[in-house]
């Protein structure tokens, strides 16, 4: 997919674990947990507002685009 | 209430069924006990009745009972127990529907299958109930009869199939949405 999440990278600058996350914002570590894997098909605006606010990030700092290449 | 109608109706073509049986059995056991029976015909389309002797109104549209031949009327016990089967499955698929909408699970796989279920079903009532066969007066007629609003049902069973198809796709979207 050519949005990729990059929680993951958040998370260590920030010294914080998935779980405390997911705590935070008020979603299960399983939501979480397919957030960063990629599986998610969207995100609500108010997840990214809350993940922002904890991990003390701006929405670009998590969300990048790749475009996908052709083989 | 709709589960409890579902339960009701599958009682009542289990009851029916049997009573049916019963009367078969008895029927080729003693054809003489229905002697003072006759079926009645109104004359008009294959609509019958059972009267007793004394009640015949249209001497020269009725049979007795007890002078049926055995192929016609197990023919028509076999259709009549078909129809029935093929009704107490549609039932059923229809209580797994209403279930999963009490358990707020409307829009699972399971339901779409169902639908489809209930759409061939209904595909089969209507190709069974196609073929009648009666004596009569001395002849036996096979009638065919095309009963369309059965296959109606059929095509609105398989769009309610494609619309919780399309449900169950937001539904999986839905849980991906984080």
């Amino acid at each position: 997919m050519p949005i990729v999440i990059n929680v993951d990278v958040m998370l260590a600058k920030r010294k914080m674990q998935s779980k405390e996350l997911a705590e935070r914002i008020g979603i299960t570590n399983a939501n979480l947990s397919i957030l960063k894997t990629g599986k998610a098909k969207a995100i609500r605006f108010s997840t990214l507002e809350a993940i922002c606010r904890e991990l003390d990030c701006q929405p670009g700092d998590i969300l990048e685009y790749k475009e996908e290449e052709n083989v | 209430m709709a589960n409890w109608i579902c339960k009701i109706g599958k009682v009542v073509f289990i009851a029916v069924a049997i009573v049916a049986t019963i009367f078969i059995i008895h029927w080729n056991a003693d054809p003489g006990f229905y002697k003072n029976f006759i079926l009645e015909s109104n004359g008009v389309d294959m609509q019958y009745k059972i009267v007793s002797v004394q009640e015949v109104e249209n001497p020269g549209e009725s049979v007795m009972i007890s002078e049926l031949s055995r192929g016609v009327v197990l023919f028509n016990y076999f259709k009549f127990l078909l129809l029935i089967g093929l009704s107490y499955l549609i039932i059923g698929e229809a209580q797994r529907i209403i279930q999963s909408i009490k358990h707020i699970q409307t829009f699972r796989q399971r339901n779409i299958q169902s639908f489809q279920n209930i759409g061939r079903l209904l595909v089969g009532i209507f190709l069974v109930d196609m073929f009648s066969l009666w004596e009569w007066a001395g002849h036996t007629s096979l009638q065919v009869e095309l009963d369309f609003s059965i296959l109606i049902a059929a095509l609105a069973a398989f769009i309610l199939a494609e619309v919780f198809k399309e449900g169950n796709q937001l539904l999986e979207e839905n849980k991906l949405t984080i």
